[in-house]
């Protein structure tokens, strides 16, 4: 394997293996939050990529303000998913809440299909530009740069997020106990509210990032939500660090299958790191097992 | 030689850093009804968690009828003659009563996935068998009018007393109660030590039962283990409870 | 579960409409009839693992991707006579099943849920890629004697008896001592084993079974569409199977012969509304998901309930 290959092929990986991450992020918050997996969170990536190019573009304004504008929508989109589908019948249990996200992905990649037609390119301006930098002798697009360093500002948010807001401990306290959560006075369902409203800017901000890269239609983000679960559970369900290591480790470990195997075997590689992770470590690449938690 | 049912000794559990059994001996007399007592936390359900192979000991034996129960998983024990209730219910709420106890029977049960996809025959007579047993411990229990509701829709009472009926369904040589007592009145009580007692009478059954009741446990037991803090601190005759000042003071005292 | 004697009166009632039904019926609503019930056969054996023993199964149409494969290139590339390769089919399934179940005690549910999501996924991806399978294209079935004679309903038939067999079992065993065992370790997994279950061979059990069912549903799917196509058994084919379990109701025997009803019957019937029919499912899957959270059997019996005023049962599910 030349250089030049080995260096893009990593390049690659870590920058879909970011957005494994940051997917994983929004999965790992609202499923610690509210004990719901939320199938639906990738979709909503792909949805905020219409409504941007749909919407937004349309509106004649800066690419940047487009963009933000795009992510709060689907902010709001987020929050209403929870207010409309996830808030009746709160008895009903996590399993139920989970189909409702089903429900909810399946009604969204209609909507899409209906709206925009299924297997349809269309292209998405980006917000970093065409050009390409050298570095160390091959080409990195500002796309690919600009991707990988929203990335990691958006992990460094989070991470600052948790630690030193408010919103963001009380947030912490919920996933630990939602019960001693609430009798510390900490309203449980508005909590659950701006969860969603982050899970759902999160969706719009990886929806952004790749759809420039590749094409958007309506199943661009098909491939992503497993890995993002992969990578939720390679983080341990629990630790953000852990979800971001995991999201780019598989995503160097799918990027090497792929080169080095074959390009079929990109996706059926995803399934043997989920395993053998699990099988080695069932409580997450960084974690220690969680006691009394069931 | 042994004349004891149960044999325990020198039990060690340690949770990460904690201690919650150190060094503890245990002898029950067959046919005999054993209270094991202490406060909070004194080791007593994680005792009875050892016996049932829920926890595993870091130190000692356990021995039933001579047999090492450590080299057992979990699963054998039941079939090995060992039942037990739960401090807070193990039950099935979206099952009918009877249903509770025919899952409790699942060691006694003959048959499984082959007869019940091709042995009709047989399996139809096993589940006869087991519903038949399953009914004459509600009868005992007191709970044949209650067989077909739901297990969800029982007052708190009567659903201690499935738990019990689903626990002497498989016709157990050594039985483990986990606090029978708590939340009872006096009348449920009463009857409670009725059950156990006619259940000795009419079965060879040991019994190893938890309970914080004074009165009860001196009604019903032949002997008592006190635990505190993970040691064994007295064993002997249920009198101890009144008597000994170091049980009264580790028992009683914190009875609050 | 419905009452003894009427329950099955009912039951006899709907085979018997089912097996006269097709002499008299076109092929178009026969053909419906068969999916439903491959669907209904598929979302039994999901609510094995699902059901009884509450473990989440997202990699179900997997299974029915096993079936239909199996048979496929058993019965084209290497010639083998149809029974032969369904019984190919069963046995990789059963085998598939018990690797699924293997890592089953050292994961919680959320993990087990993805591992089985992965699954289907990646055998999607694997069919697509060798020729063997026949890539992207898929594989085409030959006509069969049983599609061929008598307007093809000896295959409805088969399909029918296969259905009836496979709920027969379902129902044996959910009420029997093994359907008890995995209600108990899917509501507490301690108390189960100290009764003497062993879990991990209940897990492993109940993959197995509803690998069994998946892989027979996949095998007749292939044979009643003629045409084994990695479209049909991508990921959302396990999802939609999942579905079906909990629309109809979970736990229950009618419950997924319903649910699947409800995922082969309304994509037909909202075909006239043509490219909205999509969402018109997706917008009853959403409100039969949020409102009726113990399913479509659940929705119907609390509506009974309302008809006929009478002594409410004393329980109703929590």
């Amino acid at each position: 394997m030349s250089s030049q290959l080995l260096a893009s092929t990593i390049i690659n990986g870590v920058l879909n293996g970011g957005l494994y991450g940051l997917l994983g992020l929004a999965i790992v918050l609202v499923f610690r939050t509210t004990a719901v997996a939320n199938f639906a969170q990738g979709e909503l990536g792909m949805f905020a990529g219409f409504i941007l190019l749909m919407g937004v573009l349309p509106l004649d304004l800066p690419l940047w303000l487009s963009w933000l504008i795009t992510v709060a929508v689907s902010g709001v989109i987020g929050g209403a998913v929870y207010l409309i589908m996830l808030r009746p019948r709160p008895n009903a249990g996590h399993l139920n809440m989970t189909v409702r996200t089903l429900g909810f992905y399946t009604l969204i990649y209609a909507v899409s299909v209906y709206a925009w037609g299924a297997l349809e390119p269309y292209r998405v301006p980006t917000v970093f530009g065409p050009e390409t930098v050298p570095v160390l002798g091959f080409s990195i697009s500002y796309d690919q740069l600009g991707t990988v360093g929203v990335t990691i500002i958006m992990a460094a948010a989070f991470l600052l997020f948790f630690r030193y807001t408010q919103l963001g401990l009380a947030m912490r306290a919920v996933a630990i106990n939602p019960e001693v959560a609430s009798l510390q006075g900490i309203n449980v369902r508005r909590i659950a509210l701006s969860v969603w409203l982050i899970a759902g800017a999160i969706g719009a901000i990886v929806g952004l990032l790749v759809a420039p890269i590749s094409f958007l239609e309506t199943s661009l983000m098909r491939p992503y939500i497993l890995k993002a679960f992969t990578a939720a559970i390679m983080g341990g369900l629990y630790s953000f660090a852990g979800v971001l290591v995991g999201g780019v480790i598989l995503g160097v470990a799918e990027s090497f299958a792929a080169v080095a195997i074959s390009i079929h075997m990109r996706e059926p590689f995803v399934f043997m790191v989920l395993l053998l992770v699990l099988l080695l470590r069932p409580a997450g690449i960084l974690g220690k097992v969680q006691r009394g938690r069931v | 030689m042994t004349d004891h049912l149960l044999e325990i000794q020198g039990l060690s559990v340690q949770f990460g850093g904690v201690t919650a059994l150190s060094g503890v001996d245990l002898l029950v007399r067959p046919q005999s009804v054993h209270g094991l007592i202490g406060p909070n936390g004194a080791g007593k359900t994680t005792l009875l968690n050892c016996i049932t192979r829920l926890v595993r000991p870091t130190a000692g034996s356990i021995r039933l009828a001579g047999a090492d129960l450590l080299a057992a998983p979990p699963h054998a024990i039941a079939g090995m003659g060992i039942a037990r209730t739960f401090q807070n219910f193990g039950l099935i709420g979206e099952l009918s009563v009877l249903e509770n106890v025919m899952a409790g029977m699942h060691a006694r049960h003959p048959g499984g996935l082959l007869e019940e996809m091709l042995l009709l025959g047989r399996r139809n007579r096993h589940e006869r068998q087991a519903r038949a047993r399953a009914l004459e411990s509600l009868a005992f229990t007191g709970l044949s009018d209650v067989a077909d509701r739901l297990v969800a829709s029982l007052p708190y009472g009567m659903r201690k007393a499935v738990e019990l009926a689903r626990a002497i369904a498989i016709d157990p040589r050594l039985l483990l109660l986990d606090e029978p007592t708590a939340g009872l009145n006096e009348a449920e009580m009463e009857r409670l030590r009725r059950t156990l007692r006619e259940l000795q009478r009419s079965t060879d059954v040991t019994i190893l039962l938890i309970t914080h009741h004074v009165e009860f446990l001196l009604g019903i037991a032949d002997a008592v283990t006190v635990l505190d803090l993970g040691r064994r601190i007295a064993f002997g005759d249920p009198s101890l409870v009144k008597t000994d000042p170091q049980v009264v003071a580790a028992y009683i005292g914190t009875e609050a | 579960m419905p009452g003894k004697t009427s329950g099955w009166a009912f039951a006899l009632i709907a085979v018997a409409a089912l097996a006269i039904a097709p002499l008299w019926l076109g092929t178009y609503p026969r053909y419906v009839i068969s999916v439903w019930l491959i669907f209904a056969l598929s979302a039994v054996g999901l609510n094995i693992p699902i059901g009884l023993a509450s473990i989440y199964s997202f990699g179900h149409g997997g299974f029915m991707l096993i079936g239909a494969y199996a048979t496929g290139v058993a019965t084209i590339s290497w010639g083998w006579p149809l029974l032969p390769a369904m019984l190919l089919a069963v046995v990789i399934a059963i085998a598939v099943g018990a690797l699924i179940g293997l890592p089953s005690l050292r994961l919680t549910g959320f993990s087990l849920a993805i591992v089985t999501f992965a699954f289907g996924y990646m055998l999607f991806h694997v069919v697509k890629a060798f020729d063997l399978t026949g890539g992207p294209q898929g594989l085409f079935m030959p006509e069969t004697a049983l599609a061929r004679a008598w307007g093809g309903r000896p295959l409805y038939y088969m399909v029918l008896a296969i259905f009836v067999v496979g709920v027969f079992w379902a129902h044996s065993i959910a009420t029997g001592k093994t359907g008890r065992a995995l209600r108990t370790l899917g509501t507490n997994e301690i108390v189960a084993q100290s009764l003497g279950i062993n879990l991990l061979r209940a897990k492993m059990l109940s993959f197995m079974l509803s690998g069994v069912y998946g892989a027979v549903a996949g095998s007749l799917l292939a044979l009643v569409t003629t045409y084994v196509a990695p479209e049909t058994y991508t990921p959302e084919l396990s999802i939609n199977m999942f579905a079906a379990v909990m629309i109809g109701g979970s736990g229950t025997l009618v419950g997924p012969i319903l649910g699947a009803l409800f995922i082969v019957l309304i994509p037909e019937l909202t075909q006239s509304a043509q490219n909205l029919s999509e969402i018109i499912y997706a917008l009853i899957f959403c409100l039969v998901a949020t409102l009726f959270p113990s399913g479509l059997l659940g929705m119907a019996k609390s509506a009974i309930r309302r008809l006929r005023p009478q002594p409410v049962p004393a329980a109703v599910r929590e």
